[in-house]
């Protein structure tokens, strides 16, 4: 109590938090006044949780959905603090319509609360400000593509469009600077004017008092006054807590926000806005060309101005609904409006065979994208993701090394061996019967060989016996059929099959096998390979091991085919 | 107790559930660091280049550069980690860690008083690392060193700074 008393002393808390909780309330406590103080807990929470983000997070083009990714799926909680960030946002869109219903509704806009119904409004701005901010961040594909619409359409806007566009995403195109600049505003700037709106949203509130219902006279409702602590705050606790509860059961359903394959400006993307933003997406289908733009500005310029005309029109000596129909009824409209028009866009894409179809493809390239991410972004940052894979490293360095004289997959030369199949079944038989072919080694030097003269049954198992060394996938019974035949035909006057000698021929013992093909690759000179007759580049010291591995994983896969 | 008491210490208890729910993931997910490695690499020794190129009895700083390094979200490749002294005397090597021991500095060496010498605070150590005077707790950090196939290989290492007994950090 000592330090409380000194504390006190020195600082006078105690009739600041008097002054804060025993505000009266004109009437009593009601469930129908939890709205605006539940705004103000979720408004903590993203602060909270928007913080706890930002530890974490690089706004730049190359580290930004690589960071978020990091946080979905290595950071204790990540996915659930996103998660609720994500949803808080949400929460609030919806808190929001029901605040401004019930204002409405008590007509708590009327004189003399007109400022604080217009500093609302301005907080509305401010919460899609800050979706439209928020949602670019993780830049992936459906924030890159989503935002991408948003801007054009600033863009578009005449005469000072395309200026305001360029100051705003930094350029004339999407980058670095655009993530910065959309960072800036939605952890910086908006977080600041959101402060500073909602402090004095409140203090007008206190001020005024809160509007309380219209159906008691002066007398009674002074007469049912109480103060703010502990019943309405009470009401308001359990208002906060219901919604929490909420949002934690839908993120721990979905665990936590989708995040989208890492923003790609060179794929096609069918974009759609978070769910908010769908009554606006839905007007611009039917603004064609030049009018969308007349739309995307206009639509929320009409419905801003004529809740910001309601105070000045709402004069009436009633503040009972039922005498105010009209300007219940714009606000109701606009909302219901909003509702129908969101409702119509997601049931077009629900119905719509394509969308659905192309919605899948965007989730397994996000699955696929986030599970390569587990292996680390490589610097290049977002889809640099991709090189993980290694049949996509290992394209590129068939690219790069072997295309100059092999073909694969109608890419690259034909100088040495075609890949396509290379060492299937089928290409060991074609091989078999002619290995001179200019498909197989008829433009090297590794020549000599004789035709195989074996036909049917005989060159099956020849070629079982072969494919056999590669290791898994072959039938034993027939290789070991093929065996009698290799030693029958005097393959073995050429070929040794312990994998370790030379020859004339190349040993051909685990020929194909993963180690093979790294060995082969790391040196084809090497006797039990090529030897003297070989042309190809040595790739040891040229590629690292993993490379190697990548390339003999790409050729097994040929291998395998039927 | 009366009504306004009961709707006091509901209203209270409802608050500080609501702090909880929010701190207790948050101090989780704070914390991550913590329990995790976020940078890492391998441990094996790394190449620092040919044991003839270095002179013969002085110290020369050469930075250690690893092949694949993970940092946080980044699969990096050829990321320079820090710098070691190397001293060459006939055919052995040592390595020792240019961090100082004290608050992690970088140590220069001081070629006229043949000492090491730390800008920061002063710290002095002899051309064998041993603390000679200031505020060190301890002789800089020699790191595992040994030459094969005539090239130098360094196990890299951190220590914790500013305590008298090395830990690895």
């Amino acid at each position: 109590m000592k330090l409380a008393d000194w504390l006190d002393e020195r600082t006078g808390y105690r009739s600041i938090l008097r002054h804060a909780l025993d505000e009266p309330v004109r009437g009593g406590a009601r469930w129908s006044y939890v709205f605006g103080s539940a705004l103000v807990f979720l408004l903590l929470v993203q602060a909270a949780t928007g913080a706890l983000l930002a530890a974490f997070y690089a706004p730049s083009s190359t580290d930004a959905w690589a960071s978020v990714a990091y946080v979905q799926q290595e950071v204790t909680l990540g996915w659930f603090i996103r998660g609720l960030h994500s949803s808080g946002a949400s929460a609030m869109m919806i808190l929001t319509a029901l605040h401004l219903l019930q204002v409405t509704l008590y007509g708590a806009y009327r004189r003399p609360r007109e400022v604080n119904w217009w500093v609302g409004l301005a907080l509305m701005a401010l919460l899609f400000a800050f979706a439209l901010t928020g949602y670019l961040l993780p830049w992936d594909q459906k924030g890159y593509w989503a935002t991408q619409v948003a801007t054009s359409l600033l863009g578009a806007m005449p005469l000072v469009g395309p200026w305001c566009k360029r100051v705003l995403i930094g350029g004339p195109e999407y980058g670095n600077l655009t993530l910065t600049h959309f960072y800036a505003l939605h952890v910086l700037a908006l977080p600041a004017a959101a402060a500073v709106l909602t402090f004095v949203h409140v203090a007008l509130m206190r001020k005024h008092g809160i509007t309380p219902g219209w159906r008691q006279s002066d007398a009674q409702l002074d007469a049912a006054a109480e103060p703010f602590w502990p019943r309405q705050a009470l009401y308001d606790f359990v208002a906060m807590s219901v919604v929490l509860a909420l949002m934690v059961v839908s993120v721990a359903r979905s665990h936590g926000a989708p995040l989208e394959a890492p923003a790609d400006p060179s794929s096609a993307y069918d974009a759609r806005p978070e769910w908010y933003f769908l009554p606006l997406y839905q007007l611009l289908k039917f603004f064609p060309g030049r009018l969308e733009v007349l739309a995307a500005l206009g639509a929320p310029a009409v419905a801003g101005g004529l809740l910001f005309w309601l105070p000045l029109a709402d004069r009436g000596p009633s503040r009972n609904p039922a005498a105010r129909k009209q300007f219940v009824g714009i606000v109701v409209l606009l909302l219901l409006g909003a509702a129908a028009l969101g409702a119509e866009a997601s049931i077009a894409d629900a119905e719509n065979p394509s969308y659905q179809k192309f919605r899948q493809r965007a989730d397994r390239e996000s699955e696929r994208a986030l599970t390569l991410a587990r292996q680390g972004v490589p610097v290049a940052g977002g889809t640099a993701v991709y090189d993980n894979d290694p049949t996509a490293r290992a394209r590129r360095l068939y690219g790069e090394r072997c295309a100059g004289c092999h073909q694969l997959d109608g890419a690259g030369e034909r100088r040495a061996p075609d890949l396509d199949g290379w060492s299937s079944r089928a290409w060991l038989r074609d091989f078999l019967r002619d290995p001179e072919n200019p498909r197989f080694y008829g433009k090297t030097k590794v020549r000599g060989m004789k035709p195989v003269k074996q036909t049917g049954d005989e060159l099956e198992a020849l070629v079982e016996f072969v494919y056999a060394q590669g290791g898994d996938g072959a039938d034993a019974a027939r290789a070991e059929k093929g065996r009698a035949v290799f030693e029958a035909a005097g393959c073995d006057d050429c070929h040794q099959t312990d994998g370790a000698k030379g020859d004339e021929g190349p040993n051909l013992g685990g020929r194909a096998s993963k180690k093979w093909l790294h060995d082969f690759l790391a040196d084809p000179s090497e006797p039990r390979f090529f030897g003297d007759k070989n042309q190809m580049p040595k790739f040891r010291g040229k590629l690292e091991d993993a490379d190697l591995d990548a390339l003999a994983d790409l050729l097994r896969a040929e291998r395998a085919r039927q | 107790m009366n009504r306004r008491s009961v709707l006091a210490w509901m209203a209270s208890a409802i608050g500080c559930a609501l702090g909880v729910a929010l701190a207790v993931p948050a101090a989780g997910y704070l914390t991550f660091p913590a329990r995790k490695r976020t940078v890492s690499g391998s441990d094996d020794p790394i190449d620092l280049g040919e044991v003839g190129a270095l002179p013969d009895g002085k110290p020369v700083r050469v930075a250690v550069k690893v092949a694949r390094w993970r940092d946080a979200w980044n699969a990096l490749t050829d990321v320079t980690l820090g710098a070691v002294w190397l001293r060459r005397d006939g055919d052995s090597v040592r390595a020792l860690s240019t961090v100082c021991p004290h608050t992690g500095c970088a140590v220069d060496w001081d070629a006229p008083q043949k000492q090491f010498r730390c800008p920061c605070h002063d710290s002095v150590f002899d051309e064998n690392g041993a603390r000679v005077s200031g505020p060190a707790p301890r002789a800089m950090d020699a790191l595992d060193c040994a030459v094969d196939g005539g090239r130098v290989r360094v196990a890299y290492r951190r220590y914790r700074p500013g305590v008298r007994d090395r830990e690895p950090v």
